[in-house]
């Protein structure tokens, strides 16, 4: 809840996570509006958005929900400041680089609820969860490593 | 001192070779004096030394290497 809440910009509508890329997208003269870029996004990105649904909409699959988030917030951070140096560097405005700035020091925070009061409560009160907390974890990593190595694929052709 | 049950949700939390978890609102005084306050509903202080953000955590600690016996 508290993370949630974090997302949504603890109450301040100008901190909303949404809000502050869609003001970075603007500001990069890019379209912000829901979707604007989904025939252009790379197969490897819907397959990612489609397992966290799958996760997030079956209640049988929840433990697999919550380890495929707490493996997002824990890769988070560290290429959340690389990402923010590159489009500094790249000369992006200062919009775009504070959306990855926030997720720096935000997803610092994140990942330790994630993993201990979500994941960890989940395997205390439902230890026969575990397997599939890790099941999430490693379908996050896994479709994380297909779209790294599109991406990689594609920059280098 | 009110007494708190045990399942009730801590204000500080240690997290090993981690962070400091502080809930609600507090100011932190730096090594300099420097004061920075909290913005989240729950925020991490550095504890490792090694963060570039400081007083908050960014992940840093990860690199680095674990206390002996963990
Ligand atoms: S404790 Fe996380 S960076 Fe220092």
């Amino acid at each position: 809840m508290e993370l949630q809440y974090d997302e949504y910009g603890a109450g301040n509508p100008h901190r909303l996570h949404a809000h502050l890329f869609a003001k970075g997208l603007a500001a990069s003269g890019l379209d912000s509006e829901y979707g604007a870029y989904l025939d252009e996004a790379p197969l490897e990105v819907l397959m990612q958005n489609n397992v966290m649904s799958l996760f997030g909409l079956n209640r049988r699959l929840r433990a697999a929900s919550l380890g495929f988030h707490a493996a997002f917030e824990a890769t988070s951070s560290a290429p959340s400041r690389k990402i923010a140096r590159g489009l500094q560097r790249l000369d992006f405005p200062p919009e775009m680089v504070e959306y990855y700035t926030e997720h720096v020091e935000a997803d610092s925070v994140h990942e330790q609820l994630a993993v201990r009061t979500m994941c960890g409560t989940l395997i205390e009160e439902e230890p026969e969860q575990h397997a599939n907390v890790w099941f999430g974890a490693w379908a996050y990593l896994h479709v994380e490593d297909l779209y790294g190595e599109r991406m990689l694929t594609e920059w280098s052709a | 001192m009110n007494q708190q049950a045990p399942d009730e949700h801590p204000d500080v939390i240690l997290c090993p070779d981690g962070p400091m978890l502080l809930r609600g609102e507090h100011v932190i005084e730096d090594e300099d004096g420097k004061e920075h306050s909290t913005t989240r509903p729950v925020s991490a202080v550095c504890r490792c030394g090694a963060s570039g953000i400081k007083p908050w955590c960014d992940g840093t600690h990860k690199t680095m290497r674990k206390r002996p016996g963990r």
